[in-house]
């Protein structure tokens, strides 16, 4: 039997064999949900596509140079690490606190585990319109309080203020992944074998000792892994962004999604705007395949 | 079995691979209809269903607000399924044209049985010489006033922006060091963006020169009308929270007291009168100061479109004619008081206009201006709100006027002459 032979008839035995059979639906719906849509948009983002144009003439990489010479492309680009990693940051920081404390809990655990679910079960555009309206100028809460207090006059320019701007957009991002992170940090507390603090505790390690020294070094392996996937889908979230600040003010605040959306549907430009986010996956590819390469290897046992 | 199987997969993947780009389109017609203020889907969807059943069509209407329109739009000419009927704004029967059917015979039609068309409906309806998208609304813009603060401080209705000005001066004399007498989104929204289009071309100011071939933005005019605005907000005459404020807000501003002016189309006084019905009678309406070189406001202007792959051309031709009837069209300008405006020269005889607060919704029409010619890179212009960031680029960013309107008329530049 030929070499390719062999690998036919190998290959033949694989995809029958019942392995195969109980992954195939899941492989289908990739290939029509995810992996067919991903190439016709690389097929598109290499043509001068514009809505309803039923001709793409391929025009090479030109998209690609209009985004990598476009000076705002590249605030944009910075601007989505820092919305991306500010969210994980500060998600992880307040996701300690919760998690943490819930291990705590000797009483409705349950009840609290539950509750704090909330930002992140409730569909994203209601729970981002709640907080539009807390930052509303004139009729939202923060500037109730801010000018009933004597804070200032006429309230704070929450969402029309760069930094301002900025910050509420990380506040609301952060709130919502919180409770994600914090369940993650819960569950990995719980493996962290209780003799390891008392073994601290003997030698004289306080609570922040033991946190810095035990807690962090046990669990930063699920967290590390976690982050990166967080950061991923952080960076191509849309919602909070575009129903907070619509990228502005003068796209102060624009990531890459709210760019694709203003290009693609605003102007009608496909091509060009399936490029912008295209550009960054060279970035993200390898680090979803590091992650998912030592989830993996840890599954099946090598180390 | 294993050869079966094998087998089995490989013709799942071939169909897979060998199904249509897009699914059958639906068996019946469906239009979406803008959700606005003033409240015209409300008939719109009744003459719709009107139409349907004197017909014997099933129908399906999707509403639309603004934000989600575009998408509807983008969504069913990708996919060449869905609505097939489309609402448009503005600009964008030039950015979708190559997906819209030509309905050439539809619009002289409709423009012979009402008067003919304004020039700014034709300007919006004609892309690349074909008639593909029927302005059926011109909602103006125009001024909206607190009648009883402006009684207080003993005011009459500003007539040229110097006017406007010194109106403001005295509202905020009048009541206080906190009064803040106007207010309009100078952030990323459509009201800022028509207030600051208007200032500019009424102080001369404009984007192409008059063969078209360069862009005349970067003036004196253009300066001078983005100044304006600047020292309004310096001088403490607008709110200073303004740049965080979107469409909506301008509404509840002036609705709450907490402005005497701003700049919208009548939804504000329509909301008064469903909300607020105390305050509706002191909700004002006048038509743009005038400035040196002309009065201009800047309209949004509502186009139907009919989708080119809708396998229902004849029944959606049909339904357009019936919204363009004049008892009907006559039925939405009478619910939202004239708020709609009106695309046709026909309707300028109806009863809705004896109302003087309804009237200035035609009076500003001979003064309502798009702020350059029509194209798809005029809407990509308007759509990426390059003319209001200037304000942003002045108050957040640190820039001068001149700076600001430099970087516009730069990037107006790149897109409008690029080839």
């Amino acid at each position: 039997m030929s070499a390719k032979q062999t690998f036919l008839s190998r290959f033949a035995r694989e995809i029958s064999s019942g392995g195969t059979v109980f992954v195939l639906p899941a492989a289908l719906l990739s290939l029509v949900l995810i992996a067919y849509p991903f190439f016709n948009a690389v097929w598109i983002s290499f043509t001068n596509n514009t809505v309803g144009n039923p001709k793409k003439i391929f025009i090479g990489l030109d998209n690609y140079h209009y985004w990598v010479t476009h000076p705002h492309f590249w605030k944009v680009f910075l601007n989505t690490f820092v919305y991306a990693g500010g969210t994980v940051v500060f998600a992880i920081v307040f996701g300690f606190a919760i998690g943490l404390s819930l291990h705590k809990m000797k009483f409705a655990r349950d009840f609290w585990g539950a509750v704090i679910l909330i930002p992140w079960i409730v569909p994203t555009v209601v729970t981002t319109l709640v907080w539009l309206w807390m930052f509303n100028p004139m009729a939202g809460v923060l500037n109730y309080v801010f000018t009933t207090t004597g804070l200032s006059d006429y309230g704070l320019n929450w969402l029309g203020n760069p930094t301002l701007a900025w910050v509420s957009v990380l506040v609301v991002s952060a709130w919502r992944y919180t409770p994600y992170f914090g369940l993650v940090i819960l569950a990995a507390r719980k493996e962290v074998p209780d003799d390891y603090y008392e073994v601290a505790e003997i030698d004289g390690a306080g609570s922040f000792s033991q946190f810095f020294y035990v807690t962090v070094p046990m669990v930063w392996k699920v967290l590390f892994f976690t982050s990166i996937l967080m950061f991923v889908r952080v960076a191509y979230d849309f919602v909070v962004v575009y129903v907070l600040t619509r990228g502005g003010p003068v796209g102060e605040t624009e990531i890459i999604s709210i760019l694709t959306f203003n290009i693609a549907f605003d102007t009608g430009q496909m091509g060009l705007g399936v490029a912008a986010p295209l550009l960054m996956f060279p970035l993200f590819a390898p680090m979803i395949l590091i992650v998912t390469n030592s989830m993996v290897r840890s599954i099946v046992g090598i180390k | 079995m294993r050869r079966t199987l094998t087998i089995f997969i490989a013709i799942l993947l071939l169909a897979l691979g060998s199904a249509p780009a897009h699914a059958a389109d639906d068996d019946q017609l469906e239009i979406v209809v803008y959700r606005d203020n003033p409240g015209q889907h409300g008939p719109t969807q009744e003459l719709v269903k009107q139409w349907a059943k004197e017909t014997n069509t099933e129908v399906k209407i999707t509403m639309a607000g603004h934000s989600t329109r575009r998408t509807i739009i983008t969504t069913a000419l990708e996919g060449a399924s869905g609505p097939d009927i489309l609402i448009m704004a503005n600009f964008e029967g030039f950015l979708y044209g190559n997906g819209l059917m030509d309905i050439s015979d539809l619009a002289e039609e409709i423009g012979k049985a009402n008067g003919g068309w304004y020039d700014i409906s034709v300007s919006m309806g004609k892309i690349d010489g074909v008639w593909k998208a029927l302005p059926i609304y011109n909602y103006p813009h125009m001024m909206l006033y607190r009648r009883d603060m402006f009684k207080s401080a003993g005011q009459d209705v500003p007539d040229t922006w110097e006017d406007f000005r010194n109106t403001l001066k005295a509202l905020k004399d009048s009541t206080g060091v906190k009064a803040t007498p106007f207010g309009i989104s100078i952030g990323r929204s459509f009201d800022g963006q028509q207030f600051l289009v208007a200032l500019i071309l009424s102080h001369g100011g404009k984007v192409l020169s008059d063969d078209g071939s360069k862009v005349v933005f970067n003036s004196p005019e253009t300066v001078a009308a983005l100044k304006y605005v600047i020292n309004l907000y310096n001088d403490g005459l607008m709110d200073p929270t303004t740049p965080g404020w979107n469409d909506g807000t301008n509404n509840q501003a002036l609705l709450s007291g907490r402005t005497a002016i701003t700049f919208n189309s009548n939804s504000i006084k329509l909301q008064a009168k469903r909300e607020f019905k105390d305050l509706y009678p002191d909700i004002g309406t006048a038509i743009y100061p005038k400035g040196p070189d002309k009065r201009a406001s800047n309209p949004n202007v509502f186009s139907y479109g009919i989708r080119k792959t809708t396998k229902h051309s004849e029944k959606a031709k049909q339904l357009l004619a019936y919204l363009f009837r004049k008892d009907n069209y006559a039925k939405v300008l009478t619910e939202t008081e004239g708020a709609v405006g009106v695309s046709l020269k026909g309707f300028e005889d109806l009863d809705v206009w004896k109302d003087p607060d309804n009237a200035t919704n035609l009076k500003a029409q001979p003064s309502s201006y798009m702020y350059t010619l029509p194209s798809a890179k005029s809407a990509e212009i308007f759509n990426n709100y390059v003319i209001i960031d200037m304000v942003a680029d002045v108050l957040v960013n640190g820039k001068t006027p001149e700076e600001a309107v430099e970087k516009a008329a730069m990037t107006m530049e790149k897109i409008l002459l690029a080839k």
